[in-house]
Parts: C-alpha cells; sequence; structure tokens
C-alpha cells in the first residue's frame, strides 16, 4: 500500500516539474523524492521480512542486496539535489546551461532515480536489461544538457559503447533463457527461481550466457577494454551529473554481475568465472593506474580512479569477500561524490580543471582544496577512512589465493595512489596571479561538509546493523559471510 | 515435405539477412545502407510470418507486424530525415579495413564462428535450423560490431548497431519462446534510436572523430573581454 | 558408343550454330528498352561470316602465340561443349570429362588470349590482359566454393551425373541460393556489365575488348565464336541444374526436338532476362569489383557451409 503512495508521489512531481516552470520547486521536489527513497528504504530495513515482493509473477522482488544500494542510491542522490540547487543557478549565470534546458535536467534527473531504482528492484533478468538501456539514455541526456558540443561526442560515444555491449548481454540473456530449460523447471528468467536451481542448470550453457552478459555490463560500469566512454563522459559533464554517474550509475553493473556470479559460482565452472573477472579486474586496475599517471585534468583523474575501483571490486567478487566488497561500494560512492562535489566548485571558480589553471587554491576556495585533499587521501585508501578496511581485507584474501597476484595488484594501486598525491601536490603549490574569487552557495558547500563528516564516521566506526545487513546479504547470495 | 518447404524458405531469408549485412560492411552511400536496413528488416518479419504459419502462436503474428511498422518504415523514415538534414551522402573513409577486407574479415569471423559452436550444437536444440539461426544471429552481432567500428559516418554506425540488434532478434525467436522479451526489445531499440537522433539534432554534422570544436578559449575570451 | 556420338554431334551442331544467337538477343533487348530498334538477330551471323573472310594481319612484334592463340581457343571452347548436356544425356557418360577439366580448360582459353593480348606489344592490350587475369583471380575462389557446393550437393563431379540426379530430386530448394554466386561467374566469364562493358568503344574501359583489340579476320572471328560458345555453355550450366525439366534422356527424335525447343525457350528466357539486368545497373569502378566477388564468395561460403556440414 505504501509503495502505491511513494510511485504516487513520484508521478506528481514529475508532472509538476514539467508543467510548473520554477527552478526552486523542482528542486525541492527533487530534494523531497530523493529523501522519500532515503526514508523508505531505512523503514524498509527496519522491517527486515525480506525478499519483499510485489507482483505476482515475481519480476519485481524487493532483496536485501536491492535495498542496501536503494540506499546508497538515495543518499547521493539527495546530496546531489543539494548541490544542484547552487550548481544550476551558476551554470546559468555562466551560459552554460540554457534557462529553458532546466525543466529537462531536473525531469532526467528524477526519472534517472526511478529508473536507477527499478534496476535494483527488477527480479526479471530482461526487466533489469530494459531499465539499465533507460539508465543509459537519462544519463546521456543528463551529459548533454551543456551547452557544449564536446559533451554530444562524449554522450554519442556512451551511448554507442554501452548499447552495443548490452546486445551482447541481451544474447547472454536469451542463452540464460534457453539453459533454464535444462534444469527442468519452466523457461524463466527470474533471478530467484534461477538461483533456487541453480547448481542443475547444464553448466556448458550457463558458463557461455555468464560471459556474455558479463560483457554488457562490465561495459556499463566501465572495465577495460569497454571503458573508453568513462573518461569523456565523466569530465565533460557537469560536475553534478559526474557524481551520479560515478557513484550510482557504475554500480548498476556491478550489481548485474554480483547477480550473475552468485549464479554460477556453485556450479562446476564457477573457477572459471572467477578467473575471468580476476584478470579483466586486475587489466582494469593497472590500465586505470597507468593513465591516471599522465592526467593533467582533475575530472579525468578522478573519472580513471573509478575505473580503478571498478576494477578493484571485480576482484573482490572473483575472491569471493563479497562481504567487504559490499561495503567498499558504500565506500566508493561516498568519496566519489565528496571528490566530485570539490571538483565542481573548483571548475566554477577557475572555469578549468586543468593542473596549470588552477593557482592558489587554498587561498580561494579552502572548503573546496580541503574536501578534494581528505578525498584524495580516503579514495587511495588512507586508515581512517572507509575505504581503507575493505581494501585491506579483499587483498587479504586475493593473497591466500596467489602471492604474486597480490603484488601485482598492490604495485597498481599504489601507482595510481601517486598520481593522485602529485596532482594534489601540484595544484596545490601552484602560485600565479588570482582570479577573482568566486562566491559558492551555501548549497554547494553542505554536501562537501556532510560527506567529509560521514567518511569519518563510517571510517572509524562500523555499526552494528550495518554489519548484520551486509553478512544478510553475502548469505543470501551464496558467499560466506564474515 | 511443407515443413520442410517452409524450413528451407526460412534459411534462404536467414542467409539473404545475413547477406545484406555483409554487404552493408563495404557499401558508401548512406540511402542505401537505410534502404538495406529496411529491406532486411522486411526480411525479419517474413521469417517471423514463416513461424507463425507453423508455430499458430498469435504473439508471433504481434511480433511480425509490429517489426514492419517500427523497423521497415518509421526507422528508416527517421534516418533518413536526420541524414538530409545533415548533408552528407556517402561515407567514404575507412577507420581500420577496407572494404574488401572488411568482408573478409566477417567471413573470418562466420567461419570461427560455425566451428566454435560445432561442439555444443546438441544441447542448443538439435534441429539444424535452430543452430543456423543461432550461428547467423551471433555472426550477425559480431559484424555489425565491425560496420560500427570500421566505419567514421555516425549513420553508418546506427545501421550498424540496428543490425547488430536484428541479429540479436533473430537469435532469441529461434532458441526459444520469449515473447515479451522481443517486444520490450524492439520498444527499447526505438527509444535508443531516437535519443540518439535527438541528440544529433542538436547540431552534429560530420563524423565523429572531426569535432573537436575547441570551445573552451572562446569562452575564456569572452569573459575576458567582458571583464575589461 | 553411338549413344555418346550422337551426343557430341548434337552438342557441336547446337553449339555451333545456336551460340551467335544469344550475343544478338542480349544486345537487342537492351536496345528496346534503351527505346532504340538495335540490330537485327542475326546480325552476329553477318559479323562471323563477314570476319571470316577476312585476312588476318599481323604485327611485326607478334610471335607464334598471335597466330595460334585463337585456335586454341576455339579448340578449347568446341572441347568444352562436349562436357556440358545441353538437350540430352547419353548413357555411358560417367567416365567422360568433369568439372575440374572444365575449369581448366575455360582457364586455358582466357590464358592464351591474354598472352596474344601482351604479345603485339600494344598499351592497351598489356592493359587488358593484366585486368582480365587479376580479375580471374579474384572470382576463382567463388568458382571453385560454387562448384564444391554442387559437387557436394548432388554427391557426383560429372556434369552429366550432376544434372541426371538433379533431374530426378526435386528437393535442392536450397541450391537455389547459389543461383546468385552463379549469375556473378557468368558475367565474369562472359565479360558483360557489371564487370566489364562488352559494347564499349573506349579502350580505357575495357577489359575483355582490349586483349583483342589487335586480333583481325578469321581470328577474331574465331575468338568471338568462342567467346559466344562459352556464354552457351555457362548458360547451358546454369538453366540446366536449376530447371532441368526437358533434358532427354532417350534417343528418340521426338524427345530429341522437344527437348532442343524446351532449351531454346529456357535459354531464351535466361538471355531476355541477363539483358534486363544489364539495362538496369551501371559497369562498376574497377576497384569495386572485387567487392562484388568477396559478396558472392561470402554467399558461396556459407551455402557450402550449411548444406554440407549440417
Amino acid at each position: 500500500m505504501i509503495y502505491l503512495i511513494i510511485l504516487l508521489f513520484f508521478i506528481i512531481s514529475i508532472i509538476l516539474i514539467i508543467t510548473i516552470k520554477s527552478k526552486s520547486l523542482a528542486n525541492t521536489l527533487t530534494v523531497v523524492n530523493s529523501l522519500i527513497v532515503i526514508a523508505s528504504s531505512i523503514y524498509l530495513f527496519i522491517q527486515v521480512t525480506f525478499p519483499i515482493s510485489f507482483l505476482s509473477n515475481d519480476y519485481v522482488l524487493i532483496d536485501a542486496l536491492s535495498l542496501y544500494e536503494i540506499l546508497i542510491t538515495g543518499v547521493i542522490f539527495f546530496l546531489a539535489a543539494i548541490y544542484a540547487k547552487g550548481y544550476v543557478s551558476l551554470l546559468i549565470k555562466e551560459n552554460e546551461l540554457r534557462e529553458s534546458n532546466i525543466r529537462i535536467f531536473y525531469l532526467a534527473y528524477n526519472l534517472l532515480l526511478i529508473s536507477t531504482i527499478g534496476v535494483f528492484v527488477s527480479n526479471n533478468m530482461a526487466l533489469l536489461w530494459i531499465f539499465a538501456e533507460i539508465t543509459t539514455i537519462l544519463s546521456a541526456v543528463l551529459i548533454v544538457i551543456l551547452n557544449a558540443k564536446e559533451n554530444i561526442v562524449a554522450a554519442i560515444k556512451y551511448i554507442f559503447i554501452t548499447s552495443t555491449a548490452m546486445l551482447f548481454s541481451l544474447v547472454g540473456l536469451v542463452f540464460l533463457f534457453a539453459a533454464s530449460k535444462t534444469a527442468g523447471i519452466e523457461s524463466t528468467l527470474n533471478w530467484n527461481e534461477l538461483m533456487q536451481v541453480a547448481g542443475q542448470i547444464n553448466p556448458q550453457l550457463l558458463l557461455f550466457s555468464f560471459v556474455f552478459i558479463f560483457i554488457g555490463f562490465a561495459a556499463k560500469s566501465g572495465i577495460v577494454p569497454f571503458h573508453a566512454w568513462l573518461p569523456p563522459s565523466h569530465a565533460k559533464a557537469a560536475s553534478d551529473v559526474s557524481v551520479l554517474l560515478s557513484s550510482v550509475v557504475l554500480n548498476i553493473g556491478i550489481y548485474a554481475i554480483i547477480r550473475i556470479y552468485a549464479l554460477i559460482n556453485p556450479t562446476i565452472y564457477g573457477h572459471i568465472a572467477s578467473n575471468v573477472l580476476l584478470i579483466f579486474g586486475i587489466i582494469t586496475v593497472g590500465i586505470a593506474g597507468f593513465s591516471m599517471l599522465v592526467r593533467r585534468n582533475l575530472k579525468k583523474l578522478i573519472a580513471f580512479s573509478s575505473i580503478e575501483n571498478m576494477g578493484f571490486i571485480l576482484i573482490g567478487i572473483a575472491v569471493g569477500n563479497l562481504f567487504w566488497v559490499l561495503f567498499y561500494i558504500l565506500a566508493h560512492a561516498l568519496t566519489k561524490a565528496l571528490l566530485f562535489f570539490s571538483a565542481g566548485i573548483i571548475h566554477r571558480q577557475y572555469d578549468s580543471v586543468k593542473v596549470g589553471e588552477i593557482r592558489n587554491v587554498l587561498k580561494l576556495q579552502p572548503l573546496a582544496s580541503f574536501g578534494l585533499i581528505i578525498g584524495s587521501i580516503a579514495i587511495i585508501g588512507t586508515p581512517l577512512f572507509p575505504i581503507f578496511i575493505p581494501k585491506f581485507f579483499i587483498i587479504a584474501s586475493l593473497a591466500k589465493l596467489s602471492l604474486i597476484l597480490t603484488f601485482i595488484v598492490l604495485l597498481f594501486i599504489l601507482i595510481a595512489a601517486g598520481s593522485f598525491v602529485w596532482f594534489i601536490i601540484r595544484i596545490l603549490t601552484e602560485q600565479g596571479n588570482e582570479p577573482k574569487k568566486y562566491i559558492i552557495f551555501l548549497s554547494m558547500k553542505l554536501p562537501i561538509i556532510i560527506l567529509i563528516i560521514l567518511l569519518v564516521i563510517i571510517g572509524v566506526y562500523l555499526p552494528e546493523s550495518l554489519f548484520n545487513i551486509l553478512n544478510l546479504i553475502a548469505s543470501q547470495l551464496g558467499f560466506g559471510g564474515v | 515435405m511443407n515443413s520442410l518447404l517452409l524450413a528451407d524458405l526460412q534459411k534462404i531469408l536467414i542467409v539473404g539477412m545475413i547477406l545484406l549485412t555483409v554487404i552493408s560492411v563495404s557499401r558508401r552511400n548512406l540511402i542505401s545502407l537505410i534502404n538495406m536496413y529496411s529491406f532486411q528488416s522486411f526480411i525479419l518479419s517474413l521469417v517471423i510470418l514463416l513461424i507463425f504459419f507453423e508455430d499458430k502462436k498469435i504473439i508471433l503474428l504481434y511480433i511480425a507486424l509490429l517489426t514492419i511498422i517500427s523497423k521497415c518504415s518509421f526507422i528508416p523514415i527517421l534516418l533518413k530525415r536526420t541524414q538530409k538534414s545533415m548533408k552528407i551522402h556517402v561515407d567514404l573513409e575507412y577507420n581500420l579495413f577496407g572494404p574488401t577486407t572488411s568482408i573478409f574479415i566477417s567471413l573470418l569471423i562466420f567461419g570461427m564462428l560455425f566451428f566454435l559452436f560445432l561442439g555444443i550444437k546438441e544441447q542448443l536444440g538439435a534441429n539444424s535450423l535452430n543452430y543456423i539461426s543461432i550461428i547467423f544471429g551471433m555472426s550477425m552481432l559480431f559484424i555489425g560490431m565491425l560496420i560500427i567500428i570500421a566505419r567514421k559516418k555516425i549513420i553508418t554506425k546506427i545501421i550498424g548497431y540496428l543490425m547488430m540488434e536484428n541479429g540479436v532478434v533473430l537469435l532469441s525467436i529461434f532458441i526459444g519462446d520469449l515473447p515479451l522479451l522481443i517486444e520490450i526489445l524492439i520498444l527499447i531499440d526505438l527509444l535508443v534510436l531516437l535519443a540518439i537522433t535527438s541528440v544529433l539534432g542538436f547540431g552534429m554534422n560530420s563524423s565523429v572523430e572531426n569535432f573537436h570544436v575547441k570551445l573552451n578559449p572562446f569562452r575564456k575570451w569572452f569573459k575576458r573581454v567582458s571583464e575589461e | 558408343m553411338n549413344n555418346f556420338l550422337l551426343f557430341a554431334v548434337v552438342n557441336l551442331t547446337l553449339v555451333l550454330f545456336l551460340s551467335p544467337l544469344y550475343i544478338s538477343v542480349i544486345k537487342k533487348v537492351k536496345a528496346i528498352i534503351q527505346g532504340r530498334r538495335g540490330p537485327s538477330i542475326i546480325q552476329s551471323y553477318r559479323n562471323i561470316f563477314k570476319l571470316l573472310k577476312k585476312e588476318s594481319l599481323y604485327s611485326h612484334n607478334s610471335s607464334f602465340i598471335m597466330r595460334v592463340a585463337p585456335y586454341i581457343d576455339f579448340t578449347g571452347s568446341l572441347l568444352l561443349s562436349l562436357f556440358v548436356p545441353l538437350v540430352f544425356i547419353p548413357n555411358n557418360s560417367n567416365v567422360f570429362g568433369n568439372i575440374i577439366l572444365f575449369l581448366y580448360i575455360l582457364m586455358l582459353g582466357k590464358f592464351v588470349i591474354a598472352l596474344s593480348g601482351l604479345d603485339a606489344g600494344s598499351t592497351f592490350g598489356g592493359m587488358g590482359s593484366s585486368r582480365e587475369m587479376s580479375l580471374s583471380a579474384i572470382i576463382e575462389p567463388t568458382i571453385i566454393v560454387v562448384f564444391a557446393a554442387v559437387v557436394f550437393s548432388f554427391d557426383s563431379i560429372n556434369f552429366f551425373e550432376i544434372i541426371k540426379s538433379s533431374l530426378l530430386s526435386q528437393n535442392h530448394i536450397f541450391l537455389w541460393l547459389l543461383l546468385i554466386p552463379f549469375i556473378i561467374i557468368f558475367i565474369t566469364e562472359s565479360s558483360r556489365i557489371p564487370v566489364d562493358n562488352p559494347e564499349t568503344h573506349l579502350e580505357l574501359t575495357m577489359i575483355h575488348e582490349a586483349m583483342i583489340l589487335e586480333q583481325s579476320g578469321k581470328n577474331l572471328a574465331l575468338i568471338e565464336w568462342s567467346s559466344a560458345i562459352k556464354q552457351l555453355l555457362l548458360i547451358g550450366i546454369i538453366v540446366n541444374i536449376f530447371i532441368p525439366i526437358g533434358i532427354s534422356t532417350s534417343m528418340n527424335i521426338l524427345a530429341l526436338s522437344i527437348a532442343v525447343i524446351i532449351f531454346f525457350v529456357k535459354s531464351l528466357l535466361f538471355a531476355i532476362g541477363i539483358g534486363i539486368f544489364e539495362s538496369n545497373i551501371a559497369k562498376l569502378r574497377f576497384f569495386r569489383i572485387p567487392n562484388l566477388f568477396a559478396i558472392s564468395y561470402f554467399l558461396s561460403f556459407i551455402t557450402i557451409l550449411i548444406e554440407v556440414l549440417l
């Protein structure tokens, strides 16, 4: 019953955004929408009766994993909506966003929220595919909304590479559908039914469909070699949109890969699948790490760091340490949001994010530079911040498998860390003639402050409830808990 | 006898589909590419109709009609209108391989897929028509990807993507009965195409590479001039 | 034995006397479509007889090849006509000739003509020879695969057995896919549009004609006649493999005459179809021809994989 009310509220807010031309109303509605998402997911967590099903044919199902991801999504969208309040007006003042496109911006924002939630709640893999494609289109609209022509190229690259790879995963889904017939049940693409008979599906066909599905969703997550769209789109989009893309949309691919890996893990070909994930993960971390060394553009640096983190998550899934992978997803989302928010403020100040052009940043924009410093320290994996612990445990699990691979991965992470440090040092120590100080609205500073506090809290103290939830998810998916 | 004739006819039509894909690898005229795509979709709907004659599931008739309406008329008209506004008629440059080399590479792709799948032929349904549709659907997938990689103009890349999609539809109608999936796939296909063409309508008028209009120095110059 | 003698006599007569007709028919169809009246149907016969009466001139730089080549070509064509049953299949024919020999003798004729094109030392001759040889090298994989597909489907390497089994059994519908590569092979071997324009007078656009620019008189008559014979034989192969009705296997006069009439009708329809097809497309630019051949190779490759391996 309560879901209908929530849905109704979403629909009403969308209609209001389309019809009424007020900027602040649209922003308020967006903020309220994301608050509703956060509130409802926390409420549902307290209910603790999983899984919650909606329709009779089990197409839509709320699992523990789905709810966890929806919570992360809600938090990030909420913070980005607050940030958007000031950011959009600054963009309009600089003529980078036309006044008439604001409605499209907020419309796409809310629709992206709805379709991301759609991805996470769909039990039927085909429905998941459809919602993933819808998120591609909506995020491309958000990228193109700026007035620059380079964004069109980035968006077209994004749509093409992602959609082409998603066709591969559609082929994989078709094969999965045919394979499910061999387990003796009626052909289905519902994940919970597939999970029950996972051991009896023909393993060759299952491996085959796994590889194809993996290709599609790996492209959505920015795994090498399908990562070519990620740096241009995350760098050229507005910083607000980059937050959404890096923290939430990349999670969609990882979510689907976790689901499909949970199907193949108990079968006899499970180790082949985990080897595939491991190889792709290590290559991704390597290439992203090396690409970060030569970056002069701050946002591209952060985008490559997203690629590297996604590769690391793949490694974590491959070694089977799902508990810490889930925590890593949460930590990465928050840290990446902090980095992009700070980069957004810097972009507004200097009108560019390149190394030579950012001068005297500590004096001009102290909050943004602190955000940048803390974000970089956090993303590297310093203790006291949340990325350290999951990284530590995942590398420990990898070391149990193979020592050489551990050293290689550590080397790559070290290279990525070094490039971050070098970049930040170059930016912070650059002197020169100062441009005028840009007045940043409070609404843009607020998310940064909230995120820094949140990161420090989560980095030091892991709440008991979070611990239990993550254990529940890991055991539901068939991996061991901690 | 009747079903054998039907199976042979379907085989011929499927071969026609992949032939059109391979011809598109080497064609340069943009309008002929769009026509080839609409002809290919028409052949696809004929194949679906032939299956409907044999299986008598009404959903197949709807899918065939939907295919004809959307892919044979709506999407080509949309593409032709986009092409007219972009004022480009031919796609002369090739990224990596020349036209004849591309055709031989698609031959190689087809051969590799054929022999790769010979091993799991039994598990996919021992009917030879099923096997043919799987091989041809997957090679249309890869050859469509070759079109996307090897050509420079955006309309050719869109045609490549659409042919990939035809390959997936071909694969899925033979391997199992997934009615809802296919219909929704067609709808999403339309959505993605509309999104792409509306993005194109923002004012892009040449190949993807020639597009580094650096607006940044212009903006900074403008700001400097307005501050003085 | 006299079965085969009768076959040889019938085939040679048909081939010698019927072949120039097809050249005229195609020209007439093209002319009618273009709105002209065109040359009369027996104009080709008049051309050949006129050329037979004239003397052959040889350049000072030419060697024996130029004197010998037309005869080798013509003899090869006549020999080829014994491999292909046009109206009549003799009894004990499965020991005479096969597809591979057919292709080799076809190639031999082309080879000596190409040599004779080089022989006179003129630029256009060399250009024509090199173009013709490169085109025939590129069409070769298609020819081999197409004929291999036919051989595997009908289980015999002999034209007589192939057409006999095609006459008996009717369930090779899938082979109709091979019609398109067959037509492309036919167009290439008889130098028609879209590969080569047989009626062009501009030397830079010639492929086959450029090779025979230096020939004159009897030699030219023999070369033209032999290319007409090859064209008729290819038409015969195509219509007899795909629509084998009407071929007689017995020796009585009624069956033979009916077979002749039916073959005449079939091949005339094919020739008219070729004429209409030629009028509707333009000659391909030379560097685009390998594309066409690659596509036909792809088609024949697919057909043979599916037909043979499944």
